[in-house]
């Protein structure tokens, strides 16, 4: 299949992949130290614009809240991305089936995920919210939030294998869990990476929508909150305390670039190794 | 399979023909016998259906009509070499043994067997993508002979790479085939390429079989001079008119 024929979620990850996996020194230091502090010196201005200058930068007291919140946050996201990293590979398998499969769940898929997740909270609300399960509300929105970018970069990545690897497995009778584990696993792996790499980011988007619950519930308290990053960014910037918004923006922007620096940017190079000629 | 086979053949198709699901037509009535220990070339211009009659044989396809019986377990070297890049070579040759039943330690001292034999013994840890075209489809073709199976395919294995290296493979695919007594099928576009290796060379023209050419000259070929271009001249003629 050419493709300019395929859908446009998977020529636009066939695009980002194009993209050389390796940073140069220069992209790394632009992504990492500059970019990060050009956020935290804009965070810092409006901050000190909007109190008359008076902003006192040290924080006294919330460290250890906004280190838990994130904390707390990230098992959320881990959870929910765990379950749809599992969900994809079959999910994509299916639709890569055949032409036919494809050409009727692609487009289903392609609808879904163009849903606004709220679209969702009636059976959020529904499943969740009424057995009082808040935890898995929010996870529930998360995965939402993230398993499309691993299903359609999967879509894209199981295209891409060459078909004489797939006719060497087959006379070679490397089949069944064997090929799954050794050949088509191995072989889409710079793809699982790049798109769990948006789902990520996704992810973090959308922590807010995912820990402050009872904003969508009709009738809802701030106990149905959870709480999280979003949550506490939430109630920060409501109660008007500047001080914990700044610190845990701050506590964010750097556990963020740590992930990127120490697992994506780490997994991108690793997927070099996986890369078709 | 193998039952209603005459002894001395290994493959033989009758009245096949392979119609693809969108109604294009690969192959179409061919009828051939292969003997046990045959080198055999299928030769043809693009599109003429030599690999789907090579897929067919390697039982990556099935024949929509017709009558095939071939070999169960083959073994196949693939144009692009088809090795996974996140194995060692050791690796892309082992990895053909797993669902047999052998240990560990003879997988993987059948697999230095033949890594050795085709001259790897120092790339044994080395990934696909640090190794040239000729050492790659050298991989290729130890991991076609660790199977150990009756019959080899090639399906242009040598079309990417030069002249020399394909001289030296050429070398080398002869020494397997007289060491081993394998039964060789290889497609191959280059008519002074089949002239060179095989005993019987199968020309397909618009899908179907159109000429059986037989090669007596003795090996190796190239050194028969004009006896051999006249061989290759009179193939020429078949192919192009």
């Amino acid at each position: 299949m050419s493709d300019h024929n395929r859908s446009p979620h998977i020529r636009h990850y066939h695009r980002h992949l194009s993209i050389s996996y390796a940073m140069s020194l220069r992209q790394r230091l632009y992504s990492f130290v500059l970019v990060p502090l050009m956020i935290l010196v804009v965070a810092f201005l409006a901050i000190f614009i909007s109190t008359g200058f008076h902003y006192n930068i040290v924080p006294a007291i919330g460290v250890s809240l906004v280190v838990q919140a994130i904390f707390a946050t990230f098992i959320r996201l881990l959870i929910a991305y765990i379950l749809a990293l599992l969900i994809s590979i079959p999910l994509a398998l299916l639709i890569t089936r055949n032409d036919t499969i494809e050409r009727l769940l692609l487009p289903v898929f392609d609808i879904i995920q163009s849903i606004p997740v709220l679209a969702f909270f009636p059976i959020i609300i529904l499943v969740f919210i009424h057995s009082n399960f808040l935890s898995g509300a929010a996870i529930f929105i998360l995965f939402l939030s993230m398993i499309w970018n691993i299903v359609f970069s999967l879509v894209g990545g199981l295209r891409t294998i060459p078909g004489d690897i797939k006719a060497g497995a087959q006379v070679f009778h490397i089949t069944g869990w064997s090929y799954f584990t050794k050949v088509l696993i191995p072989g889409v792996m710079p793809y699982i990476i790049t798109g769990s790499l948006l789902a990520w980011a996704q992810g973090w988007n959308i922590v807010i929508v995912a820990e402050v619950l009872h904003t969508y519930i009709p009738g809802g308290t701030s106990n149905q909150d959870l709480f999280g990053i979003g949550s506490t960014l939430v109630n920060a910037s409501a109660q008007g305390d500047q001080q914990l918004f700044m610190l845990a923006i701050i506590c964010m922007v750097i556990w963020i670039g740590l992930l990127n620096f120490f697992v994506w940017q780490k997994l991108l190079t690793y997927a070099e190794k996986f890369k078709f000629d | 399979m193998q039952k209603n086979l005459n002894s001395t053949n290994l493959i033989s198709l009758s009245q096949v023909s392979k119609i693809h699901p969108d109604n294009s037509v690969g192959v179409k009535d061919i009828n051939f016998d292969i003997q046990r220990g045959e080198f055999i070339c299928i030769i043809g211009a693009s599109g003429s259906g030599k690999s789907t009659l090579l897929k067919l044989i390697a039982g990556l396809e099935t024949p929509t009509i017709g009558r095939l019986i071939k070999p169960e377990n083959v073994a196949m070297v693939f144009q692009s070499g088809a090795l996974l890049p996140w194995l060692t070579v050791l690796e892309n040759v082992s990895i053909v043994l797993a669902h047999h039943k052998l240990t560990k330690s003879q997988i993987r001292e059948t697999s230095l067997k033949y890594i050795k034999m085709m001259g790897l013994q120092d790339y044994v840890d080395k990934y696909p993508r640090m190794l040239s075209g000729g050492q790659r489809q050298r991989v290729g073709i130890a991991r076609a002979l660790v199977v150990d199976t009756e019959l080899l395919l090639l399906d242009e294995p040598f079309s990417a790479l030069d002249a020399q290296t394909t001289a030296e493979l050429h070398n080398d695919i002869l020494k397997i085939w007289q060491k081993t007594n394998k039964t060789i099928v290889m497609v191959s576009h280059l008519i002074e390429e089949a002239a060179t290796l095989a005993d019987r060379i199968i020309l397909l023209k618009n899908h179907t079989l159109a000429y059986i050419f037989n090669l007596s000259l003795p090996r190796p070929r190239q050194e028969q001079g004009e006896k051999f271009m006249s061989e290759v001249n009179k193939i020429k003629k078949k192919l192009f008119y």
